[in-house]
């Protein structure tokens, strides 16, 4: 009997031990964890649809202009020019202020160091390098494919580098795809290396990449893409901010030319001219490209930031597959994140070409709509939203107790706001939609100013009348002297270009420390309706930019995160932080 | 398993000569001298080979050759005896002499070379507190030598969560803290190990005990918030000193003041008298059945437990639906068995089974009790003149309506916690030879519940006529009283299971004794989700010999598997070695003072594996992807994953240990123990020194380095009579951590380095005073913080580059997160039995950030203010420049005050009465006639007082949320 109930006693035991569940495991295999279905990079480089995937998340570095992922805290780089503020709480007080930017730099609209917010140049470089060097291992694809995609990796990558080069200067070349274990230890490159690095670069891609895509393509990166993207670099590289007698502020990266050539030479001019020229003459040969005009202006200039493939965006960013006002980068804008100053509203021509003065009487009375026409330049309507012009299916109410000025904050403010990009926020709901890294009218302007600053500003003429001749406003006036000419180009990138990270870098290459200093005092405008009538009563705007009030050259460019400067790596922090 | 064999052959090896038979007879009597009868007598190795006392206490053994027996008595203690000269031996039980469960492995108290303490059921038992962990207050420190994070729980061998336990349930908890006690436990154990014993049943008797207490929980370190009309003034005053318009006009402020306005627009509400009751309740009732026979012995607890919230039941009871009150119920049940199942054959059952549900509002604790500190009185209504709940724009809640209005939640956990160990004796084959065997397993589900809904609220904005200056309010409801909405799910599950098996040899001959044991052992943890498995296997060899009763040594030898390292690299080997001198029983040790004088030294390496899977190997993964194409189309995006970490180590912590072990005169026994860490292979940060322009954050290195030094003293002094006895017992801890190495890169001044300073030191600016006008701002230094206005805190330039900014931040103070000192003492008598327990227990050397938004840091991004700004220091105004204790009011974010200074640092020391047991046991002659063995009435008291410098909130806890209580109860504890 005892040796039965021993005998039960452990066979149950060692049933148990067995049979208990499938988990139960001894020796080595215990420890082996359930099997992984996650893919290594040899798996991404074995088949041309991985491949294509790796490569989109390449476009997906390209940054989207409008407000996402905390950048300036949820504002758009207009809202820290003169053309657009941000009444949010916590909204862009700081930028560039009294807080010492370079150690926090939290309201920064651009990091070295940051990869996720899509700030940073660097995941998308480091992207781009893992894909041209590994897709050649894919046996799916032919030589051919292999070769464009990887020329499309390569503008993505010099695309990269041309705003480390607006925002810092001349940057360390990032010539691959590192390990950390890999010495980094490249010291600045300066301007002119910098410039032709970047340049050198995009001719590379320029040689391989097709000069369009067909529509099912729409949005890779083309030879055209290639060509403009190197007239926005050489004509910023250019401008004074580099191309001067004197550095815009003194210091050691100043005295190593990493801020700027350590010279002025009118070649450099020369040389954007060229790159726009030769686009034009590329242009010519191939078509593919022109300005959308079908005749009726208003919904030409919407056509022409709002719509996919319209043969006149030339790089864009598609984080987004259609327009859908619950997305943070749409809601955001009803918080106030970049409502239009008068600033902006008072750059518009008349419709006839003449400026716009609220000293006339006239102009005054009527500053939008007169009989209900409009009486300004087309793109204002488009850019901002305006009071009694057309809005959610009647007419916008800006004045004080409309049902837009109630409805939101921004209006409030200002008496506008943005409407590029977000229409009204309930008829485009659906569409698919990009954010215009690059358009055709800002090379022909960019054209018309490179002309303009060789002294030939007769040929500069015809470039800014294509761009307003599609915005059914007359010629400009002839016969302004170069700096006439060269504010009017100007102010003509902002009537067409406003809200596209374009201004932000006008005043800084022009060196306009006269503006940056202006954004302490923005106005604004509050309506009053009595009647039908309104009155307009000019206000200034409630943010006081500390950075404008306490405004230095040295703001001209950012600072080099100081965690990136500490890692002693051979960063020189840019001078005046 | 190779290792166990060889093991097994080293045992087999040894033999002894001796084979004579040796009678033992002897007696076994309690610490007050009275006979203890059903005592369970064995030669120490052969357990076969046993008998049991009488009732007189005496007992016969005969035994082959009788060095060493095991005494087993009441509730799974034991104890070891040494047999000298005569055969007669008299065996007097007392604590001081039991054997320490250390897990995997057991010892003597007098022989143990570890460093290991332990509290047994009557210590855990006298706290008033609820929580098990509170056992150990006052006599370590849960963050065992400095280790906070990741202690190993171990409940009967395996490794459990303790805190679901009632006290009841627990013999005894032991404390391992040096290597030769945590490398038993590889690379789980470098933070130090718990050891939980369960109690279990007793041989020829029969005791049930019943206790039932009722208590109550008073909130205590409220803070107090500002009424209306305070904050209505202080915000006044901010933005005054913002430099911004006023918000309330004189005539609002008035309104407040006098409290007759309208109170929609003019609402004074102490939201924590509202929605707080008086106090908490609790019920516990406890039954326990112990006893058994020669065959089986039981051990049985059913414990039942019920918290009753501190809500108002004006409001928890508001929606005739539902209650939202905080209940928690519990119900443990657990049965311990220990079955003979042969003469050599000894099977021990475990079983825990609960059921537990937490009902409460469907809020977050921040939802309430956050929203009662942070919104301000003068906010709005709990309830608007219209019926509605209040509320305004800015907050768009309201704290009543979140514990009224919201529906409530519910979890109901069910477990199972089981093991069952079988020990067969096998000096059939080897004398000495046993073998253990045991399987553990552990389920754990708890589903949560809800019924949801929603309000309305109303708020109500001034409206002044420009031209009277009537006001008027302009109303407007949000939100909708929705309907309940039920929601059900399995919130969370797992299983935990384990196995070992256990060669044991244990022989004892003329003054010398050798424990050898090998052991595999297996435990895995499978909770829901992939990668969230952990599993673990070792071998385990241990050796203890003793040499003539003065010399002791221990080795062991822990090679260790754990499933989160790499791939053929799972395994590391953690040794100890340990060694103690027994001076008392040197023949030239004569003193009669001392009962017992040892020195012990231990060095070994234990390890901790709390890292992530796959941490060395790089995954690509899906990205956000791509809409090329003039469409919705949709390019998948894939992306490289985190980069891999080169080599996966396990933090390993290099652990030395010096201890003194005293007794004198049988009544003061004294510990000390001085000891060293270096933790190395510590997870640090990897991006400090490389490039960003790598374009991908950098994975995290096995390469950090601390040291921990300290020392322990404990003291306890027992004196026992029959009608009087009373003790004295304190202990004392100091450990000084020390960064080492830490990868944090270049530091432009040495003084920002984190080296060479204690974990969790301080850093912040030196604060030197305010501002007292524009001109003293104009000839001070800039501070890159925000925009200073008169008033703002004026900070130290420490490393003279006459710019204030985070360079400038110095280590002051201590540690934030562990304080260096922390002691307890403990105080009790029993005379005529009327007793007295009381628990003192303190921190010092540690530092606290007094930032507590609303009440430490007003007014700012709309939170509210406490009376601690307002009355109870001296703010910065204009007319107290001189006095000012604290920077000026501001409602704007004022990065410049609201940082870590030394404004803000205080000093975290404290002592707190913890506990407080007052008893009375019924005299023999009164319940004996009731056929009551006991019947003891007690009150107790949990966290009575304490001495800080801390207003308001607790230096222990300095968050909002639930109230901290004061708990009172009171018992009667029956013994049939």
């Amino acid at each position: 009997m005892k040796k039965l109930t021993k005998y039960i006693t452990f066979s149950s035991v060692v049933l148990m031990l067995l049979s208990g569940c499938e988990d139960l495991k001894f020796g080595n295999d215990f420890l082996e964890k359930s099997t992984s279905t996650d893919v290594n990079i040899d798996e991404v480089y074995s088949k041309k649809v991985y491949a294509e995937q790796a490569l989109a998340e390449v476009y997906r570095s390209l940054p989207e202009g409008l407000p996402v992922l905390g950048r300036l805290k949820y504002c758009m780089l207009e809202s820290i020019t003169d053309l657009a503020d941000s009444p949010k709480s916590g909204g862009i007080v700081d930028y560039f202020g009294t807080s010492n930017s370079a150690t926090g730099g939290g309201n920064l609209a651009y990091r070295l160091d940051d990869d996720n917010s899509g700030r940073g140049p660097c995941s998308g470089i480091r992207r781009a390098y893992l894909f041209i060097e590994n897709v050649d291992r894919v046996p799916d694809m032919t030589q051919n494919e292999k070769d464009i995609r990887k020329a499309e990796a390569k503008l993505i990558i010099a695309y990269h580098n041309s705003n480390m080069l607006r925002y810092y200067g001349g940057m360390p070349w990032i010539s691959r795809s590192y390990q950390p274990q890999d010495n980094f230890t490249t010291e600045r490159l300066t301007v002119e290396e910098y410039v032709n690095k970047i340049v050198a670069l995009i001719d590379e891609a320029a040689a391989v990449l097709p000069w369009s895509v067909p529509a099912a393509d729409d949005g890779r990166m083309t030879k055209a893409a290639a060509m403009a993207l190197k007239v926005r670099v050489l004509l910023f590289a250019a401008s004074p901010l580099f191309n001067d007698d004197q550095p815009y502020t003194a210091g050691e990266a100043a005295d190593k030319r990493y801020v700027w050539y350590g010279n002025k030479d009118q070649a450099r001019w020369q040389r954007a001219l060229d790159a726009g020229l030769d686009f034009m003459r590329e242009k010519e040969e191939n078509g593919q490209y022109d300005l959308v005009k079908t005749g009726n202006p208003r919904a030409d200039f919407q056509a022409s930031h709002f719509n996919r493939n319209n043969g006149e965006i030339l790089i864009s960013s598609r984080w987004h597959t259609t327009y859908n006002a619950s997305l943070m980068e749409f809601k955001q804008i009803s918080y106030g994140v970049a409502v239009s100053t008068l600033n902006l509203v008072d750059m518009f021509p008349m419709a006839d070409g003449t400026d716009f003065n609220w000293n006339n009487p006239e102009h005054a009375a009527n500053p939008f709509f007169k009989n209900g026409k409009p009486v300004r330049d087309p793109r204002l309507y488009e850019t901002c939203i305006v009071n009694g012009d057309a809005y959610a299916g009647r007419k916008a109410e800006c004045y004080i107790g409309g049902r837009e000025y109630k409805k939101y904050v921004m209006i409030k403010y200002t008496g506008f706001s943005i409407r590029k990009f977000y229409q009204d926020l309930t008829t485009n709901i659906g569409k698919f939609c990009e954010w215009p890294i690059l358009r055709l009218p800002e090379i022909y302007l960019s054209i018309a100013e490179a002309f303009n600053e060789m002294g030939r500003s007769a040929e500069a003429y015809p470039y800014i009348n294509m761009v307003r001749q599609r915005a059914g406003m007359p010629e400009l006036n002839t016969g302004l002297d170069q700096s006439q000419l060269r504010e009017a180009i100007l102010r003509e990138r902002v009537l067409e270009l406003a809200y596209e990270e374009v201004r932000f870098f006008d005043l800084t290459r022009w060196k306009r420390s006269d503006i940056w200093k202006s954004t302490y005092n923005l106005s604004g405008l509050e309506i009053t309706k009595t009647g039908s009538t309104f009155s307009y009563n000019h206000v200034n705007v409630l943010n006081k930019r500390n950075s404008a009030l306490n405004w230095d050259d040295h703001y001209f460019l950012h600072p080099i995160p100081v965690t990136e400067v500490n890692k002693k790596y051979g960063l020189i922090q840019n001078p005046g932080w | 398993m190779k290792k166990a064999i060889y093991i097994l052959g080293f045992v087999v090896g040894l033999t002894f000569t001796s084979n004579a038979q040796k009678k033992i007879t002897g007696k076994v009597k309690d610490q007050l001298g009275q006979p203890v009868a059903g005592a369970l007598i064995f030669e120490a190795g052969i357990s076969s080979n046993n008998t049991l006392s009488k009732e007189d206490g005496t007992f016969t053994l005969n035994t082959l050759k009788a060095d060493v027996i095991e005494v087993v008595y009441a509730d799974a203690k034991s104890k070891q005896v040494k047999i000298k000269g005569d055969n007669q031996v008299e065996i007097e039980l007392n604590r001081s002499d039991e054997i320490v469960n250390m897990g995997n492995a057991r010892i003597t108290e007098i022989r143990k070379t570890q460093a290991v303490t332990t509290v047994d059921a009557d210590e855990i038992n006298k706290d008033a507190s609820v929580a098990v962990s509170d056992a150990l207050m006052g006599v370590t420190p849960l963050a065992i030598r400095g280790q906070k994070y990741s202690t190993l729980i171990i409940v009967d061998g395996f490794p459990r969560p303790w805190g679901y336990l009632a006290k009841e349930e627990i013999e005894s908890i032991s404390v391992l803290k040096d290597a030769a006690a945590t490398a038993l436990w590889g690379a789980s154990g470098a933070n130090g190990v718990i050891v939980v014993t369960t109690r279990r049943g007793s041989y020829n008797a029969k005791k049930i005990t019943v206790d039932y207490k009722q208590g109550i929980g008073l909130p205590i370190n409220l803070p107090q918030m500002a009424n209306a009309s305070q904050y209505a003034k202080a915000v006044n005053e901010a933005l005054y000193y913002d430099g911004l318009p006023a918000r309330y006009s004189p005539a609002d402020l008035d309104a407040f003041a006098s409290g007759t306005g309208d109170p929609d627009l003019y609402p004074n509400v102490d939201w924590m008298k509202e929605g707080l009751g008086e106090h908490s309740k609790n019920h516990q009732l406890n039954m326990t059945f112990t006893g058994g026979g020669e065959r089986i012995r039981y051990f049985s607890v059913i414990n039942y437990k019920n918290d009753i919230g501190i809500l108002d039941p004006k409001y928890t009871e508001y929606d005739g639906r539902f209650s939202t009150q905080e209940k928690n119920y519990s119900l443990n049940i657990r049965t311990n068995l220990d079955i003979n199942a042969t003469k050599t054959t000894l099977v021990k059952l475990t079983m825990l089974g609960m059921l537990r549900e937490n009902k409460g509002p469907n809020s977050s604790d921040a939802a309430i009790y956050g929203n009662m500190v942070g919104i301000p009185s003068a906010a709005f209504p709990v309830f608007t003149q219209n019926g509605f709940w209040g509320s305004d724009n800015i907050y768009k809640t309201n704290p009543i309506a979140n514990i009224a209005s919201v529906g409530y939640s519910k979890k109901n956990m069910r477990m199972l916690q089981s093991d069952m160990r079988i020990i067969q004796d096998l000096s059939m084959v080897v004398t000495g030879l046993s073998a253990e065997a045991a399987v553990s397993y552990d389920n754990n589900a708890t589903y949560a519940e809800s019924q949801k809904k929603s309000y309305a609220y109303e708020v109500n904005t001034p409206v002044i006529d420009p031209v009277s200056g009537a006001v008027t309010k302009n109303s407007a409801v949000f939100g909708d009283e929705s309907s309940l909405t039920y929601t059900s799910s399995l919130s969370d599950q797992y299983i935990r299971s384990g196995a070992e098996g256990k060669l044991i040899y244990n022989r004892s001959f003329e003054g010398n004794m050798l424990n050898v044991s090998a052991m595999y052992k297996q435990e895995s943890l499978i909770p829901s989700g992939r990668n969230t498995t952990r599993k673990k296997q070792y071998l385990l060899g241990t050796v203890g010999y003793e040499y003539k009763d003065r010399y002791l040594v221990d080795i062991v030898v822990n090679h260790y598997g754990t499933s989160v390292l790499s791939q053929g690299d799972q395994f590391r080997t953690y040794p100890a070695v340990s060694a103690g001198w027994l001076i008392s029983n040197e023949p030239f040790f004569t003193s009669k003072v001392f009962d017992l004088l040892k020195l012990r030294a231990s060095w070994g390496q234990s390890g901790l594996d709390n890292l992530d899977y796959e941490l060395d190997r790089q995954f690509w993964i899906g990205g956000n992807g791509y809409y090329f194409k003039d469409g919705n189309v949709a390019y998948g995006g894939t992306k490289e994953g985190p980069l891999a970490m080169k080599k996966l180590n396990p933090e390993t912590g290099d652990k030395y240990n010096l201890g003194l072990d005293l007794k004198v005169f049988n009544k003061l026994a004294f510990t000390a123990d001085v000891f060293y860490e270096r933790r190395s292979d510590i997870l640090v940060s990897g991006s400090t020194t490389v490039s960003s322009a790598i374009g991908i954050p950098l994975p995290d290195i096995c390469a950090g380095v601390n040291d921990y030094k300290g020392y322990e003293l404990s003291m306890a002094w027992n004196e026992n009579t029959r009608a009087f006895n009373y003790y004295v017992k304190g202990n004392f801890s100091f450990v000084k951590s020390d960064v080492v190495e830490n990868y944090e890169g270049y530091k432009p001044y040495d003084y920002l380095s984190r080296k060479g300073k204690p974990v969790g030191q301080f850093f912040g600016l030196e604060a030197i005073g305010y501002f007292n006008d524009w001109d003293d701002i104009n000839n001070s230094l800039t501070q890159k913080f925000s925009d200073v206005r008169p008033g703002d805190i004026k900070y130290k330039d420490q490393n003279n580059d006459h710019v204030i900014d985070q360079y400038d931040e110095v280590a002051k103070g201590y540690s934030t997160t562990i304080p260096e000192i922390y002691f307890g003492l403990k105080l009790g008598f029993e005379y005529r039995g009327f007793g007295v327990d009381v628990l003192f227990q303190g921190v010092t050397n540690y530092s606290r950030v007094l930032n507590t938004a609303s009440v430490y840091w007003p007014l700012r991004n709309n939170t509210n203010i406490s009376e601690w700004y307002l009355n109870g220091n001296t703010r910065w105004t204009e007319t107290t420049k001189e006095t000012a204790g604290l920077p000026r009011l501001s409602t704007l974010e004022n990065a410049n005050n609201f940082r870590n200074s030394t404004q803000w640092l205080v000093d975290g020391s404290y002592v707190t009465l913890r506990n407080l047991n007052v008893y009375y046991n019924f005299p023999q002659s009164l319940t004996g006639k009731i056929k009551l063995n006991n019947c003891q009435i007690y009150a107790r008291a949990n966290d009575l007082f304490s001495l800080d410098h801390v207003k308001y909130l607790s230096p222990e806890r300095l968050s909002v949320g639930y109230p901290d209580l004061t708990a009172l109860f009171l018992g009667l504890k029956i013994n049939f």
